[in-house]
């Protein structure tokens, strides 16, 4: 079951880089549009399993290992676009906060 | 006696030599031969017709996203999500339930029926139960009952808690079960594994005192599908549909709080355009039919109702528009009816006022069904949620 809450949040200057890391972090095609504007913030939440609420947890606080897998992802998927750079995904990464809720 | 030849055709059983034609077609294929008939378009909340990813692709299941759901009628107009975080979950429900297995549970008049642990108080307050605890409590100590179940079954455990937010909920057997602490009203299905489900509650801090109310153990004798909307960012959608100079739009499910916030059930709307069913700031329950120039609307259910199951629908026209609800009109406008071009959105108003909400299905029909085919609709989708229509 998908019971974990996972969001993060990032401050409004971080929409594109957002945006990219979205594209790259959803299985799904519309991952770019993860990120809406919430009470002067940008906010994605979803719900996850623990395994992926947990490896989110940890690309947040590796920021290279979270550029690396979204420029693996873009090579895969989105060979249209180009990847974020390693520094604005640290710089992503750093500005984030993220919650993970557990299940009531 | 005269002979009886069967003619099974399509699912249509044709009794011939008594003058009987009986049908076996479910309600479900005559609500999409109906919708059909119109143009329209149905989705059901079943997996299978559910995908997770918005192509149509992996199969769904309990607590699946919800990325693709195929139109029962021809599949011209499947609703997507392709924004993991906005797919709502499909969710196995219960759908019809057994009696009250609880003795007092809703403490009408006193708390009998109940057995109270050592260390622990317990006293009737207005229709609930104030357990108090003083000093240490040992073992199973508790405000207690057990009640019989069958191994296997499948059982929904509710209660609700307005005292100190240390309820402690055990149930299960004497040596087995879950523990939540949580107040508010609480929900639980369990299968049972033994031939009783016991409750088990205390406070879990001395000096603390809980307030027990509807406490409820029922069997779950049938199941149904829905899709739990979040209330945050959750919907799904059709593509952009064109403008029809009259339009339905029926939604089955049920609001899931009663915050005293716009949510939107199901919308093709814009500004002053279009249609939507949505729950007010006020927990009534509105019907919008635009004209073009003003938001033409009309209540389909009360506060009272805010999160009850209903089907609602409502068919536009210029000049005749009727609000439905459960499959009875409740409310009429005369006003001209303006279509809106845009996306067909479940679980909010195209991009906003997110519900949180189940819904079981939904329909959308280039035209104003009459009645009497828009009922068989509404009893579908109440069939499908079991809902008394």
């Amino acid at each position: 079951m998908s019971d974990f809450r996972v969001i993060v949040t990032v401050p409004l200057n971080y929409y594109n880089t957002a945006s990219a890391v979205g594209r790259a972090m959803d299985i799904d095609v519309g991952g770019a549009d993860s990120f809406v504007e919430r009470d002067g913030q940008l906010v994605a939440q979803t719900w996850a399993n623990e395994a992926f609420a947990r490896m989110f947890q940890y690309l947040i606080s590796n920021p290279i290992g979270l550029a690396q897998a979204i420029s693996a992802d873009y090579d895969a998927r989105w060979p249209e676009f180009t990847a974020p750079s390693t520094s604005d995904v640290q710089a992503f990464c750093e500005a984030a906060v993220l919650t993970i809720d557990p299940p009531l | 006696m005269a002979a009886v030849d069967r003619l099974i055709n399509g699912g249509r059983v044709l009794v011939s030599g008594q003058g009987v034609a009986f049908s076996s077609v479910s309600l479900l294929k005559k609500a999409a031969a109906i919708l059909t008939k119109y143009g329209g378009s149905l989705w059901v909340a079943d997996p299978a017709y559910v995908f997770t990813g918005s192509d149509g692709t992996g199969a769904a299941s309990d607590g699946s996203d919800t990325g693709y759901v195929r139109d029962l009628c021809g599949n011209v107009r499947p609703l997507t999500q392709a924004t993991t975080g906005f797919k709502p979950k499909l969710k196995r429900v219960p759908k019809k339930l057994g009696p009250e297995l609880v003795t007092n549970g809703d403490f009408t008049s006193n708390i009998s029926g109940w057995t109270i642990g050592t260390g622990l108080s317990a006293v009737w307050a207005s229709g609930a139960a104030n357990v108090s605890r003083s000093g240490s409590i040992f073992g199973t100590a508790a405000f207690n009952q057990a009640v019989s179940a069958m191994v296997g079954k499948y059982y929904q455990i509710g209660y609700s808690n307005t005292g100190a937010s240390s309820a402690r909920n055990y149930v299960g057997t004497s040596s087995s079960g879950s523990t939540v602490d949580t107040t508010g009203n609480f929900s639980l299905i369990t299968q049972a594994t033994s031939t009783a489900i016991v409750l088990n509650y205390w406070p879990s801090a001395d000096g603390a005192t809980i307030t027990l109310d509807n406490i409820s153990v029922r069997e779950v004798l049938e199941w149904t599908w829905v899709w739990v909307f979040d209330g945050v960012d959750d919907r799904l959608a059709t593509v952009s549909l064109p403008t029809a100079d009259a339009e339905t739009i029926i939604a089955a499910g049920q609001f899931l709080n009663t915050s005293a916030v716009t949510q939107g059930l199901i919308s093709k709307r814009n500004s002053n355009f279009g249609l939507m069913i949505r729950r007010e700031t006020t927990l009534n329950s509105t019907g919008y039919a635009m004209t073009g120039a003003a938001l033409e609307s009309a209540v389909l259910d009360n506060a009272t109702y805010a999160t009850t199951k209903r089907v609602y629908a409502i068919a536009a026209a210029s000049g005749n528009k009727r609000y439905r609800r459960d499959g009875a009109q409740v409310n009429t406008t005369t006003g001209a009816y303006t279509s809106n071009a845009s996306i067909l959105s479940i679980g909010a108003e195209i991009s906003s006022s997110y519900a949180a909400c189940s819904v079981f299905a939904a329909a959308y029909a280039p035209a104003a069904i009459p009645d009497a085919e828009l009922l068989i609709v509404e009893r579908a989708m109440a069939q499908l949620g079991g809902i008394t229509i």
